[in-house]
């Protein structure tokens, strides 16, 4: 899995627990690609093409409990788009296939960055302890594999994995018991 | 104009993340137990029970059936997802049925020619097909019912996925009330019935699982 798909997974777990800032920042990566995705397929059609692109972030919204961050954002997201463009072919009656594999989407560099700029990922760091917030540092934000932030943290493999999943775990708990005590 | 996605960040409610696996636990459970429940009710399980354990044909027809629901399963916890594939498990679920039905012809040509009627059409025919079908309905239905509540992405391999699962799953609950032993049988009834059921899934599937 790419660095982005990585950061937007992990955008979309804190979502799922309640975090807006994170919601938004995948609102907006995602509104991003769905633009670029319908208006290439349906080039002679733009009124469609934005409708598609409201009702995939609607159907993103609806279906959010269903990612699963073993699995890249990216791949989440265009299952659901792709859905999208059938079930409109299908509504006006046009005989189209879609193969499954229609050129995924087109990340784009700096994406992520751009997303977790709309966040205060610091701020959220800063609550935990130094060693998870280390290890989320080197593994989720710089995208090194768990066994290189563990030869610079000198802990071992395991023990950095799990620093990173208790913190974002600790995260996405503040970050609901948060949006509770505002609501 | 408002921004939609400030309506949707503004209506963000935490939501406990879904998986097929804990749905399976309160929808496709309780209907195995209805149809076990149905089957022991309505026909009965098989007469000579306890000592059925002791014979390689109960544990063959259980296991062969298991093992399919099994693979089933799998293509469908993929089906619910989007960015997953179903198609590996209903590969799966097709290899070990095409497996099971050479191995009923094998067996059906190493029989003596006297015995192979008997072999094939056993004494149940006629009621073995209704009742795997019958008996996977409950499990069919709540299979769908998981779907419905996860992301289906792609309709009729979803469809097919829960027909694979439940008609098999239906048929390892059928086995616990016959008492054929003949391992044609199986492959070519039993997975006749199961077969009816997937296409059904197929045929179902676009239709049911829209969201």
């Amino acid at each position: 899995m790419s660095r982005t798909e990585v950061t937007l997974g992990t955008l979309m777990v804190l979502a799922q627990s309640g975090d807006r800032q994170a919601y938004r920042a995948v609102l907006e990566t995602a509104r991003g690609r769905l633009i670029v995705y319908f208006r290439r397929r349906l080039a002679a059609d733009p009124g469609s093409a934005e409708d598609l692109v409201q009702d995939t972030l609607m159907a993103m919204h609806e279906k959010r409990a269903t990612y699963d961050p073993s699995l890249p954002f990216g791949a989440w997201l265009h299952g659901i788009a792709r859905y999208k463009l059938i079930d409109h072919y299908r509504r006006h009656k046009r005989r189209e296939t879609v193969p499954i594999d229609d050129g995924a989407f087109v990340s784009e560099a700096g994406e992520a960055e751009a997303a977790l700029a709309r966040i205060d990922v610091e701020a959220m760091l800063a609550r935990l302890p130094e060693k998870q917030a280390a290890a989320i540092r080197l593994i989720h934000l710089q995208g090194h594999t768990a066994r290189e932030a563990a030869e610079r943290l000198g802990a071992g493999e395991s023990a950095v994995k799990v620093s990173a999943h208790r913190g974002l775990k600790a995260a996405a708990a503040h970050a609901a018991a948060h949006e509770e005590e505002r609501s | 104009m408002t921004d939609p996605i400030d309506d949707l960040v503004g209506a963000l409610e935490p939501v406990r993340p879904a998986r097929p696996g804990a749905l399976a636990l309160r929808l496709v459970f309780p209907a195995l137990l209805v149809s076990a429940a149905g089957l022991a009710i309505l026909i009965g399980m098989r007469p000579d029970m306890p000592a059925a354990l002791a014979l390689p044909s109960f544990w063959i027809k259980l296991i062969a059936m298991t093992a399919i629901a099994a693979a089933g399963w799998i293509a469908l916890s993929a089906a619910a997802r989007p960015g997953r594939s179903p198609i590996p498990g209903l590969i799966a679920g097709g290899a070990l049925i095409a497996v099971l039905l050479v191995s009923g012809l094998v067996n059906l040509l190493t029989t003596d020619p006297g015995g192979r009627m008997d072999a094939l059409m056993g004494h149940s025919v006629r009621q073995c097909l209704p009742r795997v079908v019958l008996t996977a309905l409950p499990v069919f239905a709540g299979s769908l019912l998981v779907l419905r509540r996860m992301a289906p992405t792609r309709l009729r391999l979803a469809g097919l996925a829960a027909g694979l699962f439940a008609g098999a799953a239906g048929a390892a609950v059928y086995s616990l009330s016959c008492t054929e032993a003949s391992l044609t049988f199986l492959a070519v009834w039993y997975q006749l019935a199961l077969l009816i059921v997937a296409a059904l899934g197929a045929l179902a599937g676009p239709r049911l699982l829209r969201w």
